[in-house]
C-alpha cells in the first residue's frame, strides 16, 4: 500500500505543489479584494484544486501502462483500489491545510478573516470533493481514461448542482420549521454537515462499487 | 519434482473478437528457458495474461511450483519477475524514485541488485523513465524482474528494441538467472535467433492453439524438413507429419522422422526461424 501510494505521490508532486501554491495564493487574494462571494468561494477552491491531481495519477497510470504492471506485483486489486481512494483523502486534506493555512494568514495581514460560518463553508468543500471522487472513479473505470477530463467536469458540476439543490431542499425544510426549532438549532452547522455527511457516505459507497467493478477488469 | 510452471488446456475468449486461447498447455521445468513463438496476435501475450491473471480464463488450470495459482495470494507474486512488450513502469519517476517504490512493494526487493543491474546495463539513476529509449526501458523492465528473487520471470518481447550488444548482455543475464536448477523463465520473441540462442525448450503458437512443443535439441537434430512431391507427401506415415507448406509444385513437410525420407529430400541448415515459419503458414 505505502508503495502504491509513494508512486502516485511521485507520479504527481509537481503538479500538487504548483496547486497548493495557486490555491494559497488565490485565497488570500479573494479574502484582499474581500467580496463576500469571493471568500465564500474560497474556502471550496483548495479542496476542489487539491484533489484533482488525483484524477490525473489514473491517466498517467493508464498512458505508461503501469495499470497493467501493477496486476502482477504481489499486491491485491483492493489495494490498488484503497491506495487511490487514501491518495484523494490525503489531497484533501492537503485541501483543508492550505485553506486555513492561508485564512491564518490573511488573519494577520488584512484582519479577522476566518469565522465559524466560513468554517462551516469548508465542510461542503470537502463533501462536494468527496462527491466528485465518488462519481470519478467508478466512472474512470467503466469508460476509460480518455474520458476523465469530461468526467471530473461532471463529476464537479453534480458536486456543485447536488450541493445547490440540497440548499433549496434545506431552506424548504427551515421554512417548515417552527421560530423555536430554528432558534435552538445551529442552521448553517446542522446543513454544511450534513452535506458533508452525504458526501462521506456517497465516498464509502463509491469505493466498493469501484472495487466491484476493478475486480472484473482485465489489462 | 513438479515443473515450475504447468499450464493446463487455458480456454480465454473475448467478447468482441473471434479469437481465442484453444486448450493451450505448457510446461517450464526447472532451470529451463521456454521460448514461446508465434506470428502477432498468434495468443502469446493472452497465455502470459492467463498466467499472470491480468487476463481472466474461462477454464483451464495454471500451477505455480505445483500449486493451482491463486492470483489473489500475493506471495505467489513475489516470485514472478515480469517484463512486458513495452514499458509499463510510471513514466515520471526517476529510477531511484521506482526503487523506493519497488522497495515498499515487493518483501525480498533487493536495491543491491537493483543497482546493480541498473550500472551493468548503464542506466541513468536520475532521469525520468520517460525519458529512456525503448532498449533502456526494456533493461530498466529486466533490471525489475531481477531484483525481487523472482524464481520464474515472464517475458514478453523483452529482447524487442535491445541493439546486438543490449541483446547479448540480456542473454547471458538470462542464462545465469537459470544456471542453478532452481528457476525458470517462460519467453516469447519475434526475434527467433534470440530463442534459439538460449532456450532448452520451444511452444509454438498459432491462432490459439499450440501447434507444437517440443526441446531444441529434438527439434534440431531429429525434426527435419523435407521438399517433397504430392505423391512422395502421400507416402509418409501421417503421424510424422508436423507442418506442411506448398512451394511452387512441391510441398515442404515438417516431420518427427528423419527416417521417413531420403538425404537427397533434406533441407539442410534450416534454422528455427524457417521451422517457425514452416508452423506458421503451413498447415498439418
Amino acid at each position: 500500500m505505502i508503495g502504491l501510494l509513494l508512486n502516485q505521490y511521485y507520479s504527481v508532486s509537481k503538479t500538487i505543489l504548483s496547486y497548493a501554491v495557486a490555491a494559497f495564493v488565490l485565497v488570500l487574494v479573494a479574502i484582499g479584494i474581500g467580496n463576500e462571494l469571493l471568500v465564500f468561494f474560497a474556502m471550496y477552491m483548495p479542496i476542489i484544486f487539491l484533489v484533482s491531481p488525483a484524477f490525473e495519477v489514473l491517466k498517467h497510470e493508464s498512458q505508461s501502462g503501469w495499470n497493467k504492471f501493477v496486476l502482477t506485483l504481489p499486491v491485491h486489486r483492493g489495494n490498488i483500489v484503497q491506495s487511490q481512494y487514501v491518495f484523494f483523502l490525503f489531497l484533501t486534506s492537503i485541501g483543508i491545510v492550505i485553506t486555513v493555512m492561508a485564512f491564518v494568514v490573511a488573519e494577520w495581514v488584512f484582519g479577522s478573516a476566518m469565522n465559524q460560518e466560513l468554517m462551516y463553508t469548508m465542510m461542503t468543500g470537502i463533501g462536494i470533493a468527496f462527491i466528485m471522487g465518488g462519481i470519478s472513479y467508478p466512472a474512470t473505470y467503466v469508460f476509460g481514461t480518455e474520458k476523465s477530463d469530461t468526467i471530473v467536469l461532471v463529476a464537479t458540476l453534480s458536486g456543485v448542482g447536488l450541493f445547490l439543490l440540497a440548499q433549496q431542499g434545506f431552506a424548504r425544510l427551515i421554512e417548515q420549521m417552527t421560530v423555536e426549532t430554528i432558534a435552538s438549532m445551529n442552521a448553517s452547522l446542522v446543513f454544511n454537515g450534513s452535506f458533508l455527511l452525504i458526501g462521506l457516505v456517497f465516498f464509502v459507497i463509491s469505493y466498493f462499487v469501484t472495487l466491484g467493478i476493478y475486480n472484473r477488469k482485465e489489462y | 519434482m513438479p515443473a515450475i510452471l504447468e499450464v493446463n488446456g487455458l480456454n480465454k475468449s473475448y467478447k468482441d473478437s473471434s479469437f481465442s486461447l484453444d486448450d493451450v498447455s505448457l510446461t517450464i521445468p526447472y532451470g529451463s528457458i521456454v521460448g514461446f513463438i508465434g506470428e502477432n496476435g498468434a495468443g502469446k501475450s493472452t497465455t502470459m495474461g492467463s498466467i499472470l491473471g491480468t487476463l481472466r480464463v474461462d477454464s483451464g488450470s495454471v500451477q505455480l511450483f505445483g500449486r493451482d495459482v491463486d492470483h489473489k495470494n500475493k506471495t505467489e507474486k513475489e516470485d514472478i519477475g515480469v517484463v512486458f512488450d513495452d514499458l509499463k513502469l510510471p513514466k515520471r519517476l526517476t529510477v531511484k524514485k521506482l526503487n523506493r517504490v519497488l522497495n515498499h512493494v515487493y518483501k525480498n526487493w533487493s536495491e543491491e541488485t537493483f543497482f546493480y543491474y541498473v550500472d551493468f546495463f548503464q542506466l541513468s539513476k536520475g532521469k525520468a523513465v520517460g525519458h529512456f529509449s525503448r532498449g533502456m526501458s526494456m533493461k530498466l523492465s529486466v533490471a525489475v524482474a531481477l531484483s525481487h528473487q523472482a524464481k520464474l520471470l515472464i517475458l514478453d518481447e523483452a529482447t524487442a528494441g535491445l541493439d546486438p550488444t543490449g541483446r547479448v548482455e540480456l542473454l547471458e543475464v538470462l542464462q545465469t538467472f537459470v544456471q542453478d536448477q532452481d528457476r525458470g523463465i517462460l519467453m516469447s520473441s519475434h526475434i527467433t535467433s534470440d530463442i534459439e540462442k538460449i532456450a532448452d525448450q520451444l511452444v509454438f503458437i498459432k491462432g490459439g492453439k499450440i501447434r507444437l512443443s517440443v526441446s531444441k535439441q529434438e527439434l534440431l537434430n531429429e525434426y527435419v524438413v523435407a521438399r517433397l512431391s504430392k505423391e512422395e507427401v502421400q507416402q509418409l506415415t501421417k503421424t510424422t507429419i508436423i507442418a506442411k507448406k506448398a512451394d511452387g509444385d512441391h510441398i515442404e513437410v515438417l516431420l518427427t522422422n528423419r527416417s521417413e525420407v531420403s538425404e537427397g529430400q533434406l533441407i539442410q541448415n534450416r534454422s528455427i526461424d524457417d521451422i517457425s515459419l514452416l508452423l506458421m503458414r503451413g498447415d498439418v
